[in-house]
């Protein structure tokens, strides 16, 4: 009878632990990104002296290969003067942007450093990032009369002096001989904290572009080789192709043509300048690059790469309560939901911290498990380290992971048969409720539905079983806060979306519209009769299907070449969804 | 055709004039509405579609934007109205068929067509003097003629007269064309231009330079009866040349007058200009002018002339090649013939602004409501992207430049291939088929595909393959030349300088010949290709160029333009340009039919000698992994699916089922019927079959085009009142 007994009580533990189980899904918390953000501004003089100094324009060369090398978490702007400003490119524009802000320049006039360096100050609007000037000067502030040259070298003081107040940083590569009389602007670094470097030939600038992204701003990049003689060719191999761009730049003296990259990717950006290519891939396809450079003189160049990765965390876990172990998993994946673990991760590129203690992991069905015992409830602190020498990951590299321990049912002593008959007489009572209930339902012929998200309060549907996605969604942006223009999405819920309902979080998300809309999450939608969609919205938004604007809490059917618009007050966007039926070559 | 009367509307993806009212602007917000009201399509029409080139630019009315920069004394000229600028010193330049440029422009596809030469051998400088001083001023010689006839007439007849008022009215009008030269400096200056070189010239004899100052004489013979020219009593006078005074002291009134009532700052020299170009003065050489002034003149003019030339043409020229465009298109259709006469429907504005995310839902109103009704009056079924961008990345550079060579400026007005991408994307889901073509230059001729192939071409449409868009996509190559870059010069005239004798000259030196370069105009390959489709849509045009065998009822969506000879027969108006391909370019489109391609070849028709371009392939991008489809198949399956909705209450099974049967009156008979036509729906060889998928709903049409078959799907129309309820 014991035996029995002490069956029905592990039969008991068994339920508990599958209960147990069910509710402790991931509870991940999102944390801040650890990834700042760097501005720099390239204040670039363009007085006639300069010519003396850099006659082939290579302060240009470094600014266009400078921008073109930036990683994504560093943008850059650019001022460049003479007796006044006469470029200005604004902090974030592309280094097509910058190519175009220096494409009509020329040496000339004279030097109003205080003008640029009162502009440039200006540029910056984000208090947040990690703010640079690089100063790129022969070192002379002069203008045509004393006066001028007087009124520049105060407000060049003044703005020297903003900078500071802003925690700017002033770096000044001064070209050419350093200047030992008159006004001049070395001065800029020592009073923001900045360095000095004094450059005697321009052509050694382009290496500063290295030593800036390397060396001073932890860039994790490689050296992957050199091109030496008049044909060279250099293979690269990449680590995986999960990443979502990887830069190859091409640093020396090299000639300006005949460059050939074999290799696929989605998107392949090339820049070239007289002493530097950087070679811009997006998502390639193919882990093999290979470089082919021809000249006519002998070239040398270093040939340099790193990438850059965008990844989100989902954790989750099972309690086993007999061992007291929580079974901790770790999904990795990039915005497409490919799992990073499939590529080079997987082979211990990375580093797990559990509770600040490194953990040991284990790879399967592409997450990483960590175990740990646990007698109490806790929330565990999960930590991700990248080892990856030359890959650049971008997004929340920790996450908190809610460990519920049940409860442990206390031996009895004796055994409490009045207990144990209550227990059995309501386990049997509630399976009797489910069972009534479960037939009641099936005789009306309806199904319950698991609604996505578990918090909400939305109400179970009763909707026409063996409905399917069908069908595609197309998502356009009419209004943003930012206003930008992101091109519209489709997706193909046909065969493609085993759900069995979706949310317009889900939807942003597959499409990756970066939108952080509150209450998206609660907008649910699902197959509907007629090869519909059934749409709830149980959010704040304002919701309309043709004009009529949908009632909270209730559904709506939207049929093939209907729309549905979203209006987020709160975040000052507005969403169109519009469904359409599949052509057969669609699917 | 009852049904369906067009199948070839064509919508046109560009800004002509953004003054005029645009897509967007029109069609206004679309929040909560999915089509437009009839009211709405209405005055769309009535403001963005037209039927004819004259329509176009009646609607249109392209303009350029002049305006005066003092401080670097240039004439800046712009497409966009500067908005800072008062009206009043702003000067519109309306680019129709009076403008010297483009009617030069428009003379010379005529002349070349005309003359069947190709590229090489044509005489391009004949034609592109058209707009030097000289030609200017011939033009109005004949205005000036005509002006002084009809001034006649109206002098001669007496007050009271009804018919002096017909001619007044005449008259009027001729005014009003003068007036256009001499209320605007800038077209003074032509007149300028000729009138110091006639006045400073007369004296040089067109063989043999002659050094003496002219003095006009007399013939007469001396005492000894030794035959002389003695010189004749010099006057100062405003006689005129024409011998009745009375008339033309009436013109030089009326002329001064007008020319003093429009404009304010009325200057006497230009004042007596206009009168001396509309009623010459005699003797006025005899007066006292001084020449050193009147040559430093005549130098400044020609060169501010060729400045402004320049710039002016540099400015227009993209508008231009658009507004060759539309002609080109139009002049597809001939015009003595009526029938279905293809339409344009002209977005108006940039693609840029128009594919934007929060823009695309109003074209997508627009096309639900043209294009997903069962009303076929305003359908669109082709659509032009011209001037999609060549390259793939234009910030390479990867050359470096010893000599100057050509500046890689930003093409201004050129699509970018995503925005081909999104609005394809759109066109797809209404079946548009969407002819585009590359952006012009010497990149992208004849001349170029001759000798590089269509290798960039295919490269480039690379990522527009296997997407469901791809049936829509038909890439058009190669565009047309209407002047060649290197055949590009017009010389305006010569600098003129004072010889040793005070006597001002044309100087012969080379570097004193004012020479301007119009750099090439081109026009896209899209613009004909789909003006050729849309005019062999017409049963009428299919008869002109078939003479037989042509059902009036049907439209040409069955025909194949590449099929037999019917490319010899239905081809392009556009004159030849090279002599040909070579066997291997042509292998090379062969191996994988790629495109939309022309080819300027010589063939024979029975006996006769085409001159013209022709159309080699005829393809869009959807590809088996072998070869790309025609682009007839797209159209007959749509206009199939079309004809099917309309005539089966949207798709209701019982139709369907009676549409395809075998009764004589069904519509699948009476398309059999006509099987033997060159417009036949459905040809021989071609068949459609249909299975209905009860358990789905669908209905899969197999239309078989000679042996391939294609499927159409379609969804049976179950719907009824009850389950639609909410």
């Amino acid at each position: 009878m014991k035996i029995k007994l002490y069956s029905a009580k592990t039969a008991l533990a068994a339920v508990m632990l599958i209960i147990t189980t069910m509710f402790l899904h991931s509870t991940s918390r999102a944390q801040d990104e650890t990834q700042h953000d760097r501005e720099v501004v390239i204040v670039l003089d363009c007085s006639k002296s300069m010519e003396d100094v850099d006659s082939q324009y290579l302060a240009f060369d470094f600014a266009k290969g400078f921008a073109a090398s930036l990683p994504r978490n560093c943008r850059m702007g650019l001022i460049a003067y003479n007796n006044g400003i006469c470029a200005s490119v604004p902090i974030g524009s592309s280094s097509t942007e910058i190519e175009k802000g220096l494409s009509e320049l020329r040496y000339r006039q004279y030097g109003n450093a205080g003008a640029g360096m009162e502009a440039a100050v200006a540029l910056f609007q984000n208090d947040q990032a990690e703010k640079r000037i690089l100063l790129i000067s022969d070192g002379e502030i002069m203008m045509d009369t004393n006066d001028g040259t007087v009124q520049a070298d105060q407000l060049f003081e003044q703005s020297v002096a903003a900078a500071k107040e802003k925690n700017i940083v002033i770096d000044v590569l001064a070209v050419g001989e350093r200047i030992q009389d008159g006004y001049t602007v070395y001065s800029a670094a020592d009073d923001t904290g900045g360095a000095l470097y004094e450059i005697a030939d321009t052509a050694e600038l382009s290496a500063y572009i290295v030593k800036y992204l390397f060396d001073e701003w932890g860039t994790r990049g490689s050296h992957i080789g050199k091109l030496d003689g008049t044909a060279a060719e250099l293979t690269a191999t990449l680590p995986d192709c999960m990443m979502e761009k990887v830069k190859i730049l091409l640093i020396g003296n090299q000639q300006n043509e005949n460059v050939t990259v074999n290799c696929k990717a989605g998107r392949i950006d090339m820049s070239k300048g007289r002493r530097y290519t950087v070679i811009d891939m997006h998502a390639p396809v193919s882990q093999e690059v290979n470089i082919q450079m021809y000249a006519d003189k002998p070239m040398q160049v270093d040939a340099y790469f790193f990438a850059e990765y965008s990844f989100r965390i989902n954790t989750g876990h099972f309690y086993e309560e007999d061992a007291q172990t929580a079974h901790i998993w770790i999904e990795i994946s990039d915005t497409e939901g490919h799992s990073l673990m499939d590529g080079h991760l997987g082979s211990g590129a990375m580093e797990l911290y559990l509770d600040s203690e490194k953990a040991a992991y284990t790879i399967s069905e592409s997450k990483a498990w960590i175990e740990k015992v646990y007698s109490q409830s806790i929330t565990a602190q999960i930590e991700l380290r990248f080892l990856d020498p030359a890959g650049n990951y971008y997004g929340i590299h920790e996450a908190a992971e809610e460990i519920t321990v049940p409860i442990a049912e206390e031996e009895p002593d004796d055994t409490d048969w009045f207990f144990w008959s209550v227990i059995v007489l309501f386990v049997a009572a509630v399976a009797a409720v489910f069972g009534i209930s479960y037939r009641k339902r099936r005789g009306q012929q309806t199904i319950r539905r698991q609604v996505a998200d578990m918090s909400t309060t939305a109400q179970v549907e009763n909707t026409v079983p063996k409905n399917d996605f069908c069908g595609k969604i197309v998502v356009y942006v009419i209004h943003n806060k930012n206003d930008i223009d992101y091109p519209p999405e489709s997706i193909n819920l046909f065969a493609r979306c085993r759900r069995e309902s979706i949310t317009l979080e889900w939807i942003l998300d597959t499409c990756n519209l970066p939108l952080d809309l509150k209450g998206a999450e609660k907008i649910i939608f699902k197959p509907g009769a007629d090869r519909s969609l059934v749409i709830k919205n149980n959010s704040r938004a304002s919701v309309l299907i043709g004009r009529a604007l949908l009632t909270k809490g209730q559904s709506y059917n939207l049929y093939y070449h209907e729309k549905v618009t979203f209006i987020f007050d709160q975040e000052d966007a507005e969403i169109e969804v519009h469904y359409k039926d599949l052509k057969p070559n669609e699917r | 055709m009852s049904i369906i009367k067009q199948t070839n509307r064509t919508l046109l993806f560009e800004e002509i004039n953004p003054e005029k009212p645009d897509i967007l602007t029109l069609i206004g917000d679309v929040r909560g509405i999915d089509s437009l009201s009839d009211e709405k399509i209405k005055e769309m029409n009535g403001a963005l579609l037209v039927k004819s080139f004259d329509e176009f630019i009646d609607k249109f009315d392209p303009t350029v934007y002049s305006f005066f920069n003092a401080n670097n004394q240039k004439i800046m000229y712009t497409l966009k109205k500067p908005e800072t600028i008062p009206e009043e010193m702003l000067t519109l330049i309306h680019l129709n068929k009076q403008n010297d440029f483009l009617k030069m422009l428009m003379s010379l596809v005529e002349a070349k067509r005309s003359q069947s030469i190709i590229n090489v051998d044509f005489q391009f400088d004949k034609l592109t003097d058209m707009i030097s001083p000289k030609k200017v001023m011939e033009d109005i010689k004949q205005n000036r003629k005509e002006l002084q006839y009809v001034y006649k007439t109206y002098a001669e007849l007496e007050d009271g007269d009804p018919h002096k008022l017909d001619v007044a009215d005449k008259l009027n009008v001729m005014f009003e064309e003068a007036s256009v030269n001499y209320n605007n400096v800038l077209a003074m200056l032509p007149l300028a231009i000729e009138d110091i070189k006639t006045r400073l010239l007369l004296g040089e004899a067109e063989e043999k330079k002659n050094n003496t100052p002219l003095a006009l004489g007399v013939l007469s013979m001396d005492e000894n009866g030794e035959l002389k020219v003695l010189e004749a009593p010099k006057a100062e006078t405003s006689e005129l040349m024409v011998v009745d005074d009375n008339v033309n002291a009436g013109l030089i009134a009326a002329l001064e007058e007008d020319y003093e009532a429009l404009n304010e700052e009325s200057s006497d020299y230009v004042k007596a200009l206009v009168t001396r170009t509309y009623c010459p003065l005699a003797s006025t050489m005899v007066s006292n002018i001084d020449i050193r002034q009147e040559v430093n003149n005549y130098n400044s003019y020609l060169e501010f002339y060729k400045t402004a030339k320049d710039d002016f043409i540099k400015v227009v020229k993209p508008l231009i090649e658009k507004i060759l465009g539309v002609w080109a298109f139009f002049e597809q259709y001939p015009s003595n013939i009526k029938g279905m006469k293809p339409s344009m429907f002209i977005t108006n504005m940039s693609n840029d602004m128009l594919v934007k995310a929060n823009n695309l839902p109003r074209l997508i109103a627009f096309l639900n409501t043209v294009n997903a009704k069962n009303d076929f009056d305003n359908t669109i079924w082709y659509g032009i992207v011209p001037s999609v961008s060549l390259d793939q990345n234009s910030n390479i550079r990867l050359t470096r430049q010893r000599f100057q060579g050509n500046e890689n400026t930003e093409k201004t007005g050129v699509n970018s291939v995503e925005a081909l991408v999104r609005l394809l994307d759109v066109l797809k889901d209404y079946s548009v088929q969407c002819f585009f073509s590359y952006e012009t230059g010497d990149k992208t001729t004849f001349n170029n595909m001759a000798t590089e192939g269509i290798e960039k071409y295919e490269d480039r449409c690379s990522s527009l393959i296997g997407k469901a868009y791809s049936e829509f996509a038909v890439p058009c190559i190669p565009n047309f030349t209407i002047i060649p870059k290197e055949k590009s010069g017009v010389i305006l005239d010569n600098r003129m300088l004072l010889n040793e004798n005070n006597m001002a000259e044309l100087s012969k030196e080379k570097e004193d010949i004012m020479k301007l370069w119009i750099d090439g105009v081109y026009v896209g390959a899209a613009y004909i290709a789909a003006g050729l489709v849309a005019a062999y849509q017409c049963p009428e045009y299919l008869k002109e160029m078939f003479k037989k065998n042509v059902d009036a009822e049907l439209p040409g969506v069955r025909f194949d333009i590449e099929s037999g000879d019917h490319p010899l027969r239905v081809h392009t108006v556009m004159a030849k340009e090279i002599t040909g391909f070579t066997n291997s370019i042509k292998n090379e489109i062969n191996r994988h039919s790629f495109g939309f391609v022309f080819s300027s070849e010589n063939a024979v028709l029975g006996t006769e000698n085409i001159h013209n371009i022709m159309v080699y392939k005829a393809r869009n991008l959807m590809s088996d992994g072998k070869v790309y489809e025609p682009i007839y198949k797209t159209q007959v399956t749509t206009y199939i699916e079309r004809i099917l909705r309309h005539a089966t209450g949207d798709f209701k099974q019982e139709n369907i089922i009676q549409f395809f049967s075998n009764n004589p009156s069904s519509q699948k008979s009476r398309w059999q019927e006509k099987r033997g036509c060159v417009n036949a729906v459905i040809g021989d060889g071609d068949d459609i079959e249909y299975e209905i998928d009860e358990a789905n709903g669908y209905c899969v049409l197999n239309i078989t085009f000679n042996g391939n078959v294609k499927n159409l799907e379609i969804e049976i129309n179950r719907f009824n009142s009850n389950n639609r309820a909410m």
